[in-house]
């Protein structure tokens, strides 16, 4: 995305950047090897300490504030070097924003304490998971002042590292509703990290609940209407995190082909190279230009927001598979190694992309809006 | 139609030409009448191999695989044995179970639909003996065959790689037009006796799992593509070695290796082809060069093709069973119309991918290296003669001279130009078209089934993480697609010409 002359937003972005090629780079072939390796705790602790984690709070709570520009040009720059760390900001952003979205404010005020850690503020959830979609498979039930939660959720991104959950539920009439879980009470048995295809040391866990206390989010009945509201907010983020891999897996692709040679001559002066990058940058610049779009649209409270935002993750998701794909092309054999950043950026993309949820559904929910005008 | 002989073929002949369009309507009259029995029997003995090992296993590897990347899955290289399948397309001349090399590419696409991996683990073996026989060694050929019988016999798995990609040459090592600007470090120096071989091979798949290498040197580094040596290394020879194991997106089963030379030397009975054998052929050493890689790569990349396919169909059947479980506002996600045509567009991948490997098998059987065992009545005779006469009367006769020099004559210079250029650009197009299809398929299911398709255990993921390496080896899809052009394309068009691009304009 284009930070233009917004310095605070340039600042912001050169400092996660930074983050990226000096935190998250050097190491990334190694903490891409979770679940078989150790977490990145080191990293996480940085960019705990650089306010990253905190992204999704208003700015009174250390956070970026309301305007989503920040949080995208954020998630963009730390995502060039490893999107599992962006996919970690992404997750706890969200679970954040469905306690604001429900004006659950006081609530992370009573999370704070004096040691405060990376492990503290995470937050887990089902990240774009849509509970209207397809029928979550947790139930809630009042008990008194709080509830208590049966049944399975499966793929609760963080679900196994996070401190707290914001979890789709259904309660006993059959509203949906979101609940608020400490991932360290009873009743509450997690899987291990679930094994997928990309986003390794952002991973996911299978929760199953078995009479564990809950605090409802929200009004009762609100889960759809919170989850719509937060996932187009936060599609424009997830398409940032997406522009990021494509510019990362650019760079990567020109930086080789400068350096390689075939037929006597380094690969980008063979014109069916330079072809794929240029798709790559196609995807790349269009990709940019729709994310500051929507980002300038929803921080305006543009009627047209929310379709902005579905289109720009869309085509982010369309145009990030491919180039990607293209990236590790443009390296040959040692693309497909994990000794390059290719092959994680390839699988990163297409996780990201299906995260969030089915690809062609969100095309006609696209449509829908449209067509009721927005 | 009121035309005259010649003035229809004159017609025909214009690009493109009836034989390009219509290798399956040539092949079709001249197939073995037993033939497609066989492919069946192929492709029936392949789903159950999936069913009973294949499958129980595939997933619970690939996670292995992640855990302990050196693992060797030397456990299912021999059940693979066990169940004959490093013999199963060897001829029966040479002691195999002799089954059409056609049906390879079905079994590929069977045993890829479940597990690329172990598709290559079985595929990647024929792709080492089929180099060896483009050279016509028929000597050479009698001996790596022996081995490869005698471990499946004994159980101790024999397997045969090929050894062509060095660190500084991928693309450049397939084209002759290429070779000469190549960035090549291994060399196979002549000495009393054979060659010494220095210097590495990287990204040989089954390297550390083979008994037998095929390895593709050259004498002089500075004229590679006229002083090519094909030879056979055995592992354990003095001064060869194993160097690293690839850490691999996808296809962790088969392990990609460095293979080390070291004053290897190579005694002259195991030199397939070399340039002083290339100076009796009737075309030019180059030319012989560039035949010989179209020979290999002719079956070597339909069947590629097949393994795409097989990743296609995997992905295919990963989303039509998630469809088919999955309700979705209220309704099973298989009865939105949407979603119907989406699965059909996957099948069609299928569907069109495996046409384009079928006719490049065809115009093998046509052209190229199955021609001499697929007609009648040699096909015929090779099943119905009895194992003890091979062995007592007509083994020994592949040890003369006369053997290899017939099999050479037959297969170089029985072969035209034409027919040459015929089945290496439909094999390109098989090649490219089929992993092409195989990546986009796993793309469309991955999208089709959201965060569910994700999960390893679910086991859509693993196609995509296999398939992409398909698009890669083998010849890159876009060199394949330079060689179609070179093959179909260029002798049609006056002033074309292929790997010598002027720079300047946007460059």
């Amino acid at each position: 995305m284009k930070e233009g002359k917004d310095r605070e937003l340039s600042l912001l972005a050169k400092a996660a950047g930074e983050f990226g090629a000096k935190v998250l780079a050097p190491s990334r072939e190694e903490n891409d090897q979770y679940p078989f390796g150790p977490l990145f705790e080191p990293a996480l602790t940085r960019a705990f300490d650089l306010g990253f984690l905190h992204a999704g709070l208003p700015e009174n709570l250390e956070g970026l504030g309301d305007r989503l520009a920040p949080l995208c040009a954020l998630l963009e720059n730390v995502a060039r070097d490893d999107a599992s760390m962006a996919a970690v900001i992404l997750t706890t952003a969200f679970a954040q924003n469905i306690l604001l979205e429900a004006g659950e404010e006081e609530r992370f005020k009573s999370f704070a304490g004096g040691s405060w850690t990376w492990a503290d503020v995470l937050m887990a959830a089902p990240l774009f998971r849509d509970p209207t979609e397809t029928a979550p498979g947790l139930t809630a039930e009042k008990r008194g002042e709080t509830f208590v939660l049966s049944g399975k959720s499966d793929y609760v991104v963080l679900g196994g590292i996070a401190k707290r959950a914001v979890l789709p539920a259904l309660d006993q009439a059959g509203a949906l509703g979101y609940y608020l879980v400490d991932l360290g009470g009873w009743g509450i048995r997690k899987s291990g990290p679930v094994f997928s295809l990309g986003l390794h040391a952002c991973p996911a866990a299978d929760l199953e609940f078995s009479g564990a206390e809950a605090l409802s989010v929200g009004k009762a009945g609100d889960g759809g209407k919170l989850f719509r509201a937060v996932s187009q907010r936060f599609s424009v983020a997830a398409a940032a995190v997406l522009s990021g891999i494509m510019r990362g897996s650019f760079k990567e692709a020109a930086d080789y082909a400068k350096k390689r040679q075939q037929g006597g001559k380094e690969i980008i002066r063979w014109s069916e190279l330079r072809m794929i990058l240029a798709s790559m940058v196609q995807g790349v610049r269009s990709t940019g230009m729709l994310v500051t779009e929507a980002c300038r649209l929803w921080d305006a409270g543009d009627p047209k927001r929310r379709s902005a935002a579905l289109s720009a993750f869309l085509h982010a998701a369309e145009a990030a598979i491919s180039a990607t794909t293209d990236g590790i092309q443009a390296l040959g054999g040692v693309g497909y190694m994990k000794d390059f950043g290719q092959e994680k950026r390839f699988r990163d993309a297409q996780h990201l992309s299906a995260a969030f949820g089915i690809l062609p559904r969100k095309k006609l929910a696209l449509l829908k809006l449209t067509m009721a005008g927005e | 139609m009121n035309l005259k002989r010649k003035e229809a073929e004159k017609l025909a002949a214009r690009t493109p030409s009836f034989e390009e369009m219509t290798a399956s309507l040539h092949a079709g009259p001249r197939l073995a009448r037993g033939m497609i029995r066989e492919t069946r029997d192929v492709v029936a003995y392949c789903r159950k191999f999936c069913d009973e090992v294949v499958r129980p296993q595939v997933l619970e590897l690939d996670r292995g695989l992640h855990e302990d990347p050196d693992h060797l899955p030397w456990d299912f290289v021999k059940k693979a044995n066990e169940w004959g399948f490093y013999s199963l397309w060897i001829p029966r001349l040479l002691g195999g179970h002799g089954v059409n090399f056609s049906s390879l590419s079905y079994a590929m696409e069977e045993i890829g639909s479940v597990c690329l991996a172990m598709a290559n683990l079985i595929g990647v073996h024929y792709l080492g003996f089929g180099t060896l026989t483009s050279s016509g060694n028929a000597r050479l050929m009698r001996r790596l065959a022996q081995d490869v019988v005698a471990g499946e016999k004994s159980g101790e798995p024999c397997l045969i790689s090929l050894a062509i990609t060095e660190p500084g040459a991928g693309t450049d090592v397939e084209e002759v037009d290429l070779v000469d600007k190549a960035n090549l470090g291994c060399q196979a120096r002549r000495v009393d006796g054979g060659y010494e071989v220095n210097g590495s091979k990287v990204f040989i798949s089954n390297g550390h799992l083979s008994t037998w290498h095929m390895v593709i040197s050259y004498s002089d580094l500075a004229r590679p593509s006229e002083t090519t040596v094909m030879m056979a290394v055995k592992t354990g020879m003095k001064g060869f070695s194993f160097g690293r194991h690839e850490k691999k997106m996808g296809q962790r089963a088969c392990p990609a290796s460095e293979l080390v030379f070291n004053d290897c030397f190579v005694p002259d009975e195991l030199v397939a082809l070399d340039d002083r054998i290339a100076q009796t052929f009737t075309r030019s050493q180059r030319e012989t060069g560039q035949q010989m890689i179209d020979y290999v790569v002719s079956t070597s990349r339909a069947a590629v093709g097949a393994f795409g396919v097989g990743a296609a169909r995997g992905a295919y059947e990963a989303a039509l069973k998630f469809a088919s479980e999955t309700v979705v506002d209220g309704e099973l996600l298989v009865n939105h119309e949407w979603a119907q045509c989406w699965l059909a567009e996957m099948l069609k991948n299928v569907t069109l991918g495996r046409l384009a490997y079928a006719e490049t098998n065809y115009a093998n059987g046509l052209y190229g290296m199955f021609k001499l065992l697929h007609e009648e009545p040699m096909f015929s005779i090779m099943r119905l003669t009895p194992r003890f006469i091979y062995e007592r009367y007509v083994a020994p006769l592949l040890e003369k001279p006369g053997a290899t020099a017939f099999y050479r004559k037959r297969s170089y210079d029985g072969q035209s130009s034409c027919e040459q250029h015929r089945t290496s650009g439909l094999a390109s197009i098989a090649k490219f078209a089929g992993t092409d299809f195989g990546i986009k398929n796993c793309q469309m299911a991955l999208a089709f089934m959201g965060e569910a398709g994700l999960r390893q255990d679910r086991g859509a993921e693993k196609h995509l993480r296999d398939a992409k390496l398909l698009q890669i080896y083998e010849g890159t899809n876009q060199l394949n697609r330079l060689n179609l052009f070179k093959c179909l394309i260029a002798c049609g068009c006056d002033g074309a010409r292929v790997f010598e691009e002027k720079e300047g304009g946007l460059s």
